[in-house]
């Protein structure tokens, strides 16, 4: 140990009352510090991780059709999951979501609930795992083939009036319209958690299906939820990659056309007849027969090949039917057609291509995808002309923007679908901005007590290298150069402020655990869902309480620093004249 | 040869819109090996003057060498450098590091050497030697405020001697004992100038002291006198 090092340890020991109380300043410091890091993680931790996860995940993948009307609904859940997971990094948990809002009505008494379908075979599902079932189980709910059962929670239980083995009736509309309801019969009641938590009821996810009127391809959003949330912003990143990934291809039907005479296969595709792509198709083809503008007026119009027609033996007027293999369906879709108009081709490709009218495209195409889709190239000079597999909605960065990008798409009369990709940014921003204001506070009031432990620790150490001026004179008389004065000084509160660090650390945790010890029952007050099961969540991250340290420890460095090297540049001679 | 030599060495001190002279063109020569005393009466000037010598203070104008090297002009750091090396002060007010004891207290100026001429053997053997000089080997282990006022200046005695030095700076060291431990140190200096060939340059104003130096220096109004 250097003769610097064992005097700075030394004068700790010294001049104990000072140093004991400029370390409580610093270890007061470190404890509100850790104290306040953990809790905003935990608001942080709880929000992204336990909230939005349910509430709306960190990214979402949306489809809607017929945008006036709203009805959200992918049709095709597996191969936009597919996309997802080969774009998407860091990926927690994914899963499709399948339930509405629905109201419930229990022993007199209603309230709104989210409805959720469970996978029978997902009993590790970490929705499930994080319940504490308190009545019932998992399984009665789930593994139950004889009833319609559903789980609850206990403040949903309580506002319904019901109790274990009691019915409830469920009714709601389904992405269709349909008015559904059901008698569901309470097999679970779990221990309540938050505001959010509490809202959520759930069944079995196939009869949850049936309820909904949705096929088990089908689902109302991709959900996925991070691993590791220490940057939420990260999502955005991973949102922009993901929406560049979605290329909508040009959504087709590869059916047959039957008429009297026979039935041909051949490629449908809905054409757009307004003036802005008329110039478009009218390099392909000519109309021959018939007048292409009922296409845009007769919902079950179609234009057809001269070829074409010719083997069909039909001419415009003349009514015939399409056929298909629908690809999550086993009977075969069918639909009528009237011939509106004949082209004759300019490039033989188009001989066995026919035309339809969007609203008896969207309504098959949509509802029911076709097995085989015929290739069409994305940059064919025709392409803009036809409708795609779905309209990719631009990324948005806030929920004003969100909403009013939603406000706009209801004021369509889109048939197809639209797929949107989304963060948690624009779909929770509400929650996210208590966290920002949470986080603000909390800073800000570390901050005023910060300033005041800042000015303490200045006289202090002022007022100790004051009472010390004659021993650097001393010291610098006998030999020792001016840096090893402020190495001295620098060195004493260096060890002082790890001491005090590591005091205030634990005084931290032990504070931390006695704040989780208290229930808070704020009742249905919104700040519930800053509580984890009634009780203050923290999160003490290794990076933040290194980081706090690491300011405290450069605060006193600072402070020492400047303060002793001002002392070691006094002159030898006044600081031996030097009297206290 | 002399260590010392001061020519026209003036010192002023600014004091609001005027000044303090302390030191008015003194010119001063010390022997190798002198056991001299600096007299004057309080504020004559003989703590400036010892300050000045030690390189601890700079002259306002005049040369002042220490071993024939000229030290106005030399950095603060080649000073330091100096002071640690040739030069040992022993205070009125003993000024030993309170929170080290008699040996490591007397280690100090070696140790701030950073091991460069000594090792830590050698360090501690020459510590030890010096404190048996000085009589205080039962109080080795002991801190300043364990000793009484003539133990702490006997450390302080052996710290100033521990790097060899070519001169010791003794500025009243008397000045806070009782006159039989006064003498007694005075003895003990006046050994270890016979013992270490060292330098002694000490300053009193007390005229019992006198006789212990081989040369006397009187100085007053910041003049040398005799």
């Amino acid at each position: 140990m250097s003769v610097v090092t064992k005097i700075s340890l030394r004068n700790l020991i010294r001049q104990k009352r000072r140093n004991i109380l400029l370390g409580i300043c610093m270890a007061v410091s470190m404890c509100i510090l850790v104290l306040v890091f953990a809790f905003t993680s935990g608001i942080t931790d709880i929000l992204f991780n336990k909230v939005l996860v349910y509430m709306s995940g960190h990214i979402r993948i949306e489809m809607t059709e017929n945008t006036n009307s709203f009805k959200q609904i992918i049709r095709d859940t597996d191969h936009f999951m597919r996309i997802a997971e080969e774009n998407v990094e860091g990926i927690g948990e994914i899963y499709s979501e399948v339930g509405a809002f629905v109201r419930c009505l229990g022993n007199g008494k209603t309230t709104n609930v989210v409805l959720i379908g469970m996978p029978v075979e997902d009993l590790e599902d970490p929705f499930i795992q994080q319940m504490k079932v308190v009545e019932g189980s998992v399984e009665d709910v789930l593994l139950n083939t004889e009833e319609d059962t559903i789980g609850l929670f206990q403040q949903t239980a309580d506002d319904l009036n019901v109790k274990l083995g009691d019915t409830v009736k469920v009714r709601l509309n389904t992405f269709s319209g349909q008015v559904q309801s059901a008698v569901l019969t309470v097999r679970a009641i779990a221990e309540s958690q938050s505001m959010f938590m509490d809202m959520v009821a759930f069944m079995r996810e196939d009869r949850s299906r049936v309820l909904l009127n949705m096929r088990e391809q089908e689902s109302i959003g991709i959900v996925m939820n991070m691993k590791n949330m220490e940057n939420p912003a990260s999502v955005i990143e991973k949102a922009d990659k993901l929406h560049a990934a979605l290329k909508p291809d040009i959504a087709g039907i590869t059916a047959s056309l039957i008429s009297a005479k026979g039935e041909f296969e051949l490629d449908l595709f809905a054409l757009k007849t307004d003036e802005e792509n008329e110039a478009l198709y009218e390099d392909f083809f000519v109309i021959s027969a018939g007048d292409i503008s009922e296409l845009a007026t007769q919902e079950t119009g179609v234009l057809l090949s001269e070829q074409k027609a010719r083997e069909l033996g039909v001419v415009p007027g003349d009514t015939l039917y399409f056929r298909y293999r629908p690809r999550f369906d086993e009977t075969d879709r069918t639909d009528e057609l009237k011939v509106v108009a004949l082209f004759t081709a300019k490039s033989p490709e188009f001989n066995n291509t026919a035309f339809v009218h969007e609203e008896v495209f969207c309504n098959n195409y949509f509802g029911y995808l076709p097995e085989v889709e015929p290739a069409f190239a994305k940059d064919h000079p025709l392409a803009p002309a036809l409708v795609l597999q779905y309209i990719l909605l631009e990324r948005t960065g806030d929920s004003d923007a969100y909403m009013k990008k939603y406000q706009d798409l209801r004021k369509g009369e889109w048939k197809g679908a639209v797929l949107d990709v989304s963060t948690m940014y624009e779909t929770a921003s509400m929650v996210i901005s208590l966290q920002y204001v949470l986080n603000f506070v909390g800073m800000a009031a570390v901050a005023i007590l910060f300033v005041v432990i800042l000015i303490g620790v200045i006289n202090t150490l002022r007022m100790s290298i004051r009472e010390r001026t004659r021993e650097i004179g001393t010291n610098r008389a006998i030999g020792m150069q001016k840096v090893d004065i402020v190495n001295t000084f620098v060195s004493e509160i260096f060890f002082l402020s790890l001491i005090s660090c590591a005091v205030g650390l634990v005084i931290a945790f032990g504070l931390m655990q006695f704040f989780s010890m208290f229930t808070f029952d704020l009742g249905k007050n919104p700040l519930t869902m800053l509580l984890v099961e009634g009780h203050l969540h923290f999160v003490p991250r290794i990076s933040l309480i290194l980081g706090s340290g690491f300011i405290i420890t450069c605060i006193s460095f600072c402070i020492a620093f400047f303060t002793s090297r001002k002392a070691s540049k006094m002159s030898v001679a006044d600081a031996l004249r030097h009297y206290e | 040869m002399n260590v010392i030599e001061l020519k026209d060495v003036i010192k002023e001190y600014p004091l609001g819109k005027t000044s303090v002279h302390a030191l008015r063109g003194v010119n001063l020569s010390v022997k190798e090996g002198d056991f001299t005393s600096i007299v004057g009466p309080s504020g004559s000037g003989k703590t400036t003057l010892l300050n000045i010598i030690g390189c601890i203070d700079h002259a306002t104008t005049g040369v002042v060498k220490v071993h024939g090297k000229d030290v106005t002009t030399m950095s603060d750091y080649s000073l330091t450098l100096l002071r640690l090396h040739s030069i040992g002060f022993i205070f009125q007010t003993f000024n030993l590091i309170p929170v080290l004891n008699v040996r490591e207290n007397v280690e100090f100026p070696l140790l701030l050497m950073k091991s460069k001429n000594y090792t830590k053997k050698q360090i501690k053997e020459r510590a030890e030697k010096l404190i048996e000089e000085v009589g205080l080997s039962e109080h080795i282990n002991h801190r300043p405020y364990e000793l009484s006022g003539g133990q702490r200046q006997r450390v302080a005695i052996a710290r100033a001697l521990v790097t060899n030095p070519d001169i010791v700076l003794a500025d009243e060291p008397t000045a806070n004992l009782d006159s039989e431990t006064g003498e007694r140190i005075l003895s003990l200096m006046q050994e270890l100038n016979k013992i270490e060939k060292t330098t002694f340059i000490f300053s009193t104003h007390d005229p019992e002291i006198l006789k212990y130096a081989k040369s006397i220096t009187k100085i007053r109004d910041g003049k040398i006198v005799a």
